[in-house]
């Protein structure tokens, strides 16, 4: 071994070193950032016995990665659920605010108790009308409240579309230049951040399953098997649909043509917040609507008037009716968005004292035929229609035989259900992605004190090889003196 | 190869998220302090949520049928004055017709009284309460009896007097045959004279619904018979007795009128006795329903609400948590290698 050798070791150590700094000022700089991982070189010694810096690589994890991918998802679908409920929570308010449906069906109970005590009385019979108009503008207000839910739950979703498009877009050509870079062995960590930094995004957006192959190549499949990335993006296409309203069935997303959501999706996607938006569109606020649309057809039958004069007239609607009145809806059926319809009679609004007396479809349904000021059995009569058992649609999915007043209440229980469940997967799920996070993080992130300590190791290394450096020269001075 | 490690930025994160939650928790604590309900009420319930909201629905009937209760019972209450008033008239009416049966002598006297005591049995029967006449039956915007002097119920009675011939030739037994049951003058009370002559009340009683459950008459009108009976005495005794009548003659109306008055007053006495049930039956369902209101409530506030306690002690808690993360992320802060190298 020569001096020259010697020389040659430290010099080649001394631009490793600096190549080091480089990863280490690389990672320091890069420490707060959400996502960033550590980098790491490592050095190869070379044929000379000197040493070689490798381009360097990153700390990864690809099982804590995955997991993340997948609680992100996960709590993503949660959290819309939540909010999505929460907004339909409001419909109906806190029982204590008695806004509900169901406090206002029991309101019109109370003040007709009241007029059937008074029923010459015409400010009860003027008090029953506003509380009957009360309830018909609270169905149809919620209704439209929903529609609301429905049709901002639409926009996020192309919106949310149109992300994951972008990010799909953007997705691609950096794959390509990862692929390209792996396999000429230049330094990509910078774009595997990038990339895993897009894939955590698109997971927010709707469920996804990545694979990994050959070169750093990765390929994204939906978590219902769709594949969506394979070197080129697949771009998810939807129409948003204007002007939601109670009969609208709202158009899926689709994926070369073929829905991934809704009930033709063959392998539907079932996490993220598109998966969260499409339960809230599609399912949740359509069913709470249905109910709405019991609540109001029950109202309707309820105060139905029937023939009195024996002349085979069909029953009619009464106090409420609906835009396809007067015939009642048939009951036990589903009438889509009769509660966005629902409206106290006008003949009831310009003449209050029809409520007691009946007619409100003309003679053939006058209940008091002596014009009696104090004929009160048609009041005590709506007392009990509200109270008996009647039909409702199964396909509401509460009680089918209940009156309409524990109905109403079902289905403020039914909607508080979805509402408790949702928080609680949201809590888990949330748990369960922080703690994925906060793992991937730990694995991967960067940590400040370390990469001081690895300075501090590099500027004693450096010093060393510098000192022997010295040591050298000094050597081939003294080597120089002697000879000359 | 390392076995434990932590990034800076996850140590940041862990104490930005724990600070945020305890905040969240804070402010649900205090608010469940304050309000003693849970902070978000129908996430806490669940499905129980529809249990609170039908417990309110029943909470809000009992509360409304206690009111109408108290309605129905002002009603009956000033029907049963009215009653009382009724009993004296008809007392009155009674001596009348015994001291009447006994000593023609005062025969005007006695029709003075009888002319009275029917004025104020038509008065009575006229009462009104909360802008209803209570003895109207469903028919409550319309005054149930009209004035009998000068009106079509006079000429109509004395219409079928004057049928009888001259008032001086009219024998005990025509008389007898006149006043009896189904007789000319019984007819004119009963139906449809009566209501054609005297009476604007419907037969049908105003119902309540005084429970849940229970459905009775909280009102009676003046078409009972004993009101027609009552009336039919006092206008026996007041437009029959003309001072032409034979004294035998005279003293078969007499003795109707009395014969009629017994059943009378026994009749309010029953009429009374119903009322009272009523009124009874009223009382018991709102002392029940009163004790179910305070069931209900404690099983909403159960429901509902939360350990006021619990919930402080939680909150003081929390408090104390939050300042820990409060100092700890300081010290966290100030924690940097570079100060010790």
């Amino acid at each position: 071994m020569s001096l020259t050798r010697s020389l040659d070791v430290a010099r080649s150590h001394l631009s490793a070193t600096a190549e080091y700094m480089n990863t280490v000022s690389r990672n320091v700089a890069r420490a707060g950032e959400a996502g960033a991982t550590r980098k790491v070189s490592q050095d190869v010694t070379n044929s000379r016995g000197g040493v070689l810096v490798s381009t360097p690589v990153r700390s990864e994890n690809e099982l804590l990665f995955a997991k993340t991918i997948l609680s992100t998802s996960n709590a993503g679908r949660d959290r819309v659920l939540v909010d999505g409920l929460a907004q339909l929570g409001n419909v109906v308010g806190d029982p204590e605010l008695e806004s509900s449906p169901a406090a206002l069906i029991q309101k019109l109970e109370q003040s007709l108790q009241f007029y059937s005590e008074g029923a010459h009385d015409l400010t009860r019979a003027n008090d029953v009308m506003l509380v009957a108009r009360d309830l018909a503008d609270g169905l149809r207000s919620a209704s439209h409240d929903i529609q609301t839910v429905r049709q901002d739950a639409d926009t996020d979703i192309a919106n949310s579309v149109i992300k994951i498009n972008d990010l799909l877009t953007r997705l691609e050509p950096l794959n390509d230049e990862i692929v390209r870079g792996t396999q000429t062995g230049r330094d990509v960590t910078d774009q595997l951040d990038e990339r895993d930094r897009i894939v955590k995004q698109l997971s927010e957006e709707f469920g996804i399953r990545t694979e990994l192959r050959e070169n750093n190549d990765l390929a994204i499949r939906t978590d219902g098997g769709v594949t969506i990335f394979d070197k080129k993006a697949k771009l998810l296409s939807f129409q948003a649909t204007g002007g939601i309203s109670a009969t609208t069935t709202a158009s899926p997303i689709l994926v070369d043509g073929i829905p991934i959501t809704g009930p033709n999706a063959i392998m539907p996607i079932t996490t993220g917040r598109l998966a969260g938006l499409i339960q809230i569109r599609d399912v949740s606020a359509v069913q709470f609507q249905r109910q709405l649309d019991e609540v109001a057809r029950g109202l309707i039958e309820s105060f139905a008037e029937t023939d009195q004069v024996g002349g085979g007239n069909p029953p009619a609607a009464g106090l409420f009716t609906y835009l396809g009145g007067p015939a009642v809806p048939a009951t036990g059926t589903h009438v889509p968005g009769i509660a966005s319809t629902i409206a106290v009679h006008p003949s009831v609004l310009a003449d209050p004292t029809l409520i007691r007396d009946g007619g409100i479809n003309g003679a053939a349904y006058l209940y008091n035929s002596t014009g009696a000021a104090g004929y009160n059995s048609r009041i005590l009569e709506f007392g009990d229609q509200l109270a008996a058992n009647r039909a409702f649609d199964p396909a509401a999915g509460l009680d089918a035989t209940t009156n309409v007043l524990q109905f109403a209440a079902n289905s403020d229980g039914w909607l508080s259900a979805q509402r408790e469940i949702a928080q609680d997967h949201y809590d888990y799920s949330s748990v369960v992605y922080e703690t994925a996070a906060d793992r991937l993080d730990r694995v991967t992130g960067i940590n400040v004190e370390e990469e001081y300590l690895v300075m501090l190791e590099l500027e004693r290394a450096y010093q060393a090889s510098s000192k022997l450096i010295a040591t050298v020269d000094e050597m081939f001075d003294s080597l120089l003196a002697a000879a000359r | 190869m390392r076995t434990t490690f932590i990034s800076t930025r996850a140590m940041s994160e862990a104490t930005r998220l724990t600070l945020v939650k305890s905040q969240e928790r804070l402010a649900n604590a205090s608010k469940e302090v304050i309000t003693g309900r849970h902070a978000d009420v129908e996430v806490a319930l669940g499905y129980k949520t529809g249990q609170v909201v039908s417990f309110r629905q029943d909470l809000t009937r009992l509360k409304s049928i206690t009111d109408s209760n108290n309605v129905a019972k002002v009603r009956l209450d000033i029907t049963q004055a009215a009653l009382s008033n009724i009993v004296e008239i008809g007392t009155k009416l009674n001596n009348s017709s015994i001291t009447y049966s006994s000593n023609f002598a005062d025969g005007q006297l006695v029709q003075d009284d009888a002319r009275g005591q029917l004025n104020a049995l038509l008065d009575k029967l006229n009462s009104s309460a909360d802008g209803a006449y209570i003895f109207a039956g469903i028919n409550s915007d319309v005054r149930p009896v009209t004035e009998y002097f000068g009106t079509a119920a006079q000429t109509a009675v004395q219409t079928a007097f004057a049928a009888l011939g001259p008032p001086q030739s009219i024998t005990p037994a025509a008389m007898e045959a006149f006043l009896a049951d189904g007789g000319p003058f019984d007819t004119l009370f009963a139906d449809p004279n009566w209501a054609a002559n005297w009476s604007s009340a419907s037969d049908t009683n105003i119902r309540s619904r005084i429970s849940t459950s229970e459905m009775i008459d909280t009102s009676t009108n003046a078409n009972e018979q004993v009101f027609r009976n009552m009336m039919k005495a006092a206008v026996m005794m007041a437009d029959l007795s003309a001072a032409d009548l034979q004294p035998e003659t005279l003293k078969v109306v007499a003795e109707r009128a009395t014969t009629v008055m017994g059943g009378v007053v026994r009749g309010l006495g029953t009429m009374q006795g119903t009322l009272g049930i009523s009124q009874q039956r009223i009382n018991d369902s709102n002392e029940k329903m009163s004790i179910q209101q305070d069931i209900i409530t404690a099983r909403i506030n159960v429901l509902e609400g939360v350990d006021v306690n619990e919930a402080s002690v939680r909150l003081t808690a929390l408090e104390q948590q939050i300042e820990l993360s409060y100092s700890i992320t300081g010290r966290l802060q100030r924690l940097n290698i570079l100060d010790y190298l």
